[in-house]
């Protein structure tokens, strides 16, 4: 039996081969594909550990200093697959560069090493057992994400790349701050949890933490955090570094970087709340962060130009919506759960369509795209679809996780902020549907050359529409119960009050 | 313990205010790293009790990161462009240390409102931080230049330092370690970003900056 600590530790070895293979002297396209068969092989992996987990609660690595539990072997999952998905889409979307002589061997060399990092550095966000470590990781996660906005060395994407890197360093500074809090709320605490750093030891002895101070601890965590979740008004280095980077690398920065982000704050959570007596102010504070984020989202989306910055501004609104979710607790925690899946296939699906359409038109701007569906029937209808789906369309899963988040906010009475919540999504659904619909019908310009997929880019798009409409139609028992697992290891308290079945 | 302590914060209030006050590049980066030496003195007064081989190590690393390698990579940074000089700061000098007066107020007005506890045992650290921190971002804003605004990053980072320490919160070694290895990366990859800005747009001034301003 191959032991899950070994296993654990591959989810990182893996992409460090990676990064090493991509270091030798090989050609542009064997760089882009080992990505594909790194994250390949990651998804194997994160299914074995599905399988090595079992009912297991916890599984442990290199002593105590990883670990995974249902709620990080979710986001490993959420991770892998995205990877996966864009590494494949990768392949197809620099072929032509790197036949053209845009995208030379070294350049694809240098891409392949930081995708691969890019990957190592996340999946060490997800197992870090140690707040320290995970810190860390996630700030490793900003230096290396920020050399793959470079690839095309544009002076707008240098612009960017400078926005992301100051604004995301200095808003981790202040969560190494929130860590430094808890190590020190954790002082006066029961002799297991003194000076540990340790995640499983904190929140098993949540209780017993110095409130004040893991009330100061969560603030600068919420803030830090947030700030490379993309949460309103920390997030105006987001619809830049979107806009700017590749279109593989976009569907990662949305797909899984702002949801690794969140998920940092989801363990904050469970220590913070119980640490305070459950006295909900930091679900109030996630609230507040998350209803301005898709005011935010409202406020900019009508007037985008751009098609990967409206996308962007769309990630911020679906962003908000997750950490209303994880705000109201109980049912919306498993709703926010529930959304970040959903997030995770309709936006990178999304991004590959506008990145692929902008290819066809030769531009960004919503204005000189339009008939996408009769010039590119699979990317143009897979837009329409996507962004549909985004912004709330029955029968998708977004509606489903949108649905269940509005009812958990009539069942705890909180009208006032349903109303907003549901204020900001009219408005973004109204506009998100024009603009896709704009883009995807009408005239079509008589330059644009028919498009011919590979068999792949029909492999993509068929799985993630099939997800977001078999999720939105029926809830799998299994992905219930893990949805309710990864909630109960959010809210960490022994009697929930609330009913958690979707 | 007190006396070595005050008169290490007083260095850092001063050199703060110093690097409020300068236009000149190399001086900021000459202050930035003249602070990381003072800093890796830090912990040996607070923990002279209980000195260990970890104190020392981290010591000495943060020292020879912050004090000598950083400081060489932005010279070298500062070499590649022609730039010397803060030129158009968005608040000028007069107004950035009467700033600076008013967060040193404010800051140490706070920390004496902080008993010596359990919790913070150095409570003049914790304003001293809280300078330092008010200073590092009023630089990211306030200035123009881009290697004023890595200087602003570094300060910001000292200051995080400085809480650790007035915390005396002992993170693992492999945690420190990790960190000072992420602060060197990133103004590694900042140098990379310099050079990159001062190529595409002939200078290292964020004004240059605002073609995706919404």
């Amino acid at each position: 039996m191959i032991s899950g600590t070994l296993v654990i530790f591959l989810l990182f070895v893996a992409p460090l081969v990676g990064v090493m293979v991509c270091a030798l002297p090989l050609n542009g396209k064997a760089a882009i594909r080992t990505s594909a068969f790194v994250s390949a092989f990651e998804c194997a992996v994160a299914a074995f550990l599905w399988y090595a987990k079992g009912n297991t609660p916890r599984m442990f690595g290199c002593g105590d200093v990883l670990f995974l539990d249902t709620l990080s072997l979710y986001h490993v999952s959420l991770v892998a697959i995205v990877f996966l998905f864009s590494s494949i889409y990768a392949v197809g979307y620099f072929a032509t560069d790197i036949r053209s002589g845009l995208f030379d061997r070294a350049s694809a060399r240098r891409f392949g090493m930081l995708w691969n990092g890019f990957l190592a550095v996340l999946m060490a966000v997800l197992c870090s057992n140690n707040m320290g470590l995970l810190w860390i990781s996630l700030e490793a996660s900003t230096l290396v994400s920020a050399l793959l906005i470079l690839t095309r060395g544009k002076p707008a994407s240098v612009e960017a790349m400078w926005k992301y890197l100051i604004l995301c360093s200095v808003g981790i500074a202040f969560a190494f701050v929130g860590t430094l809090l808890l190590s020190v709320a954790a002082r006066g605490a029961t002799s297991a949890a003194t000076g540990s750093l340790l995640w499983t030891t904190l929140s098993d002895n949540a209780v017993s933490l110095n409130g004040n101070v893991a009330c100061a601890a969560f603030v600068f965590a919420l803030v830090g955090f947030g700030t490379k979740a993309g949460l309103a008004p920390m997030h105006t280095w987001l619809p830049d570094a979107h806009s700017q980077a590749p279109t593989p690398v976009s569907a990662l920065f949305s797909g899984v970087m702002l949801s690794c982000a969140m998920y940092c704050i989801m363990r904050y959570i469970a220590i913070c709340e119980p640490a305070m007596g459950f006295s909900g102010r930091p679900h109030a504070m996630l609230i507040g962060f998350g209803l301005l984020s898709i005011a935010a989202a409202a406020v900019f989306i009508p007037s985008q130009k751009n098609i990967k910055r409206f996308l962007a501004y769309s990630s911020v609104e679906h962003i908000g919506i997750v950490a209303l979710g994880l705000g109201i607790g109980g049912l919306g925690t498993v709703a926010a759960l529930f959304h970040t899946l959903n997030h995770s296939v309709a936006k990178p699906l999304a991004f590959f369509s506008a990145g692929n359409l902008a290819r066809q038109y030769d531009s960004h701007d919503m204005h000189a795209i339009s008939g996408a569906v009769s010039r590119n029937r699979l990317w143009g209808g897979a837009f329409l679809a996507a962004v549909l789906a985004l912004a709330g369309m029955a029968p998708f899963a977004v509606f489903m996780s949108e649905f269940q988040i509005v009812k958990a906010t009539v069942d705890t009475g909180r009208y006032v902020q349903l109303a907003l919540f549901l204020a900001g999504a009219i408005v973004v659904f109204a506009s998100a549907s024009r603009h896709a619909i704009a883009v995807s019908l009408g005239n079509t310009p008589s330059h644009v050359l028919r498009y011919i997929p590979r068999p792949a880019e029909y492999a993509i798009v068929c799985i993630c529409l099939l997800a977001m409409l078999v999720f939105g139609l029926w809830m799998p028992e299994w992905l219930k119960t893990t949805l309710q697992q990864a909630a109960i290891i959010i809210e960490n308290r022994a009697a929930l009050p609330w009913s958690l079945v979707p | 313990m007190k006396t070595p302590l005050t008169a290490l914060v007083i260095v850092l209030v001063v050199s703060n205010f110093y690097i409020l006050s300068t236009s000149r590049l190399g001086a900021l980066i000459r202050v930035a790293a003249f602070q990381g030496l003072v800093l890796g003195l830090l912990p040996f007064i607070t923990q002279a009790q209980h000195f260990s081989q970890h104190t020392l190590i981290l010591g000495i690393g943060g020292m020879a990161l912050k004090g000598l390698i950083i400081p060489a990579l932005l010279f070298r940074a500062l070499r590649g462009v022609e730039a010397y000089r803060e030129d158009k700061p968005l608040i000028g000098y007069t107004g950035s240390i009467a700033l600076g007066i008013l967060f040193a107020a404010s800051s140490f007005w706070v920390g004496s409102a902080i008993p010596p506890s359990g919790l913070f045992p150095f409570p003049i650290m914790v304003s001293l931080a809280i300078f330092m921190a008010a200073s590092g971002l009023f630089l990211i804003i306030a200035r123009s230049q881009v290697l004023s605004q890595v200087v602003g990053y570094l300060i910001l980072e000292n200051s995080i330092f400085v809480f650790g320490i007035s915390l005396s919160a002992e993170q693992s070694f492999l945690v420190e370690m990790g960190a000072l290895l992420d602060l060197l990366v990133g103004v590694i990859i900042m140098g990379i970003v310099i050079y990159h800005i001062n190529r595409e747009f002939d200078s290292i001034s964020t004004e240059e900056l605002e073609a995706l301003k919404e």
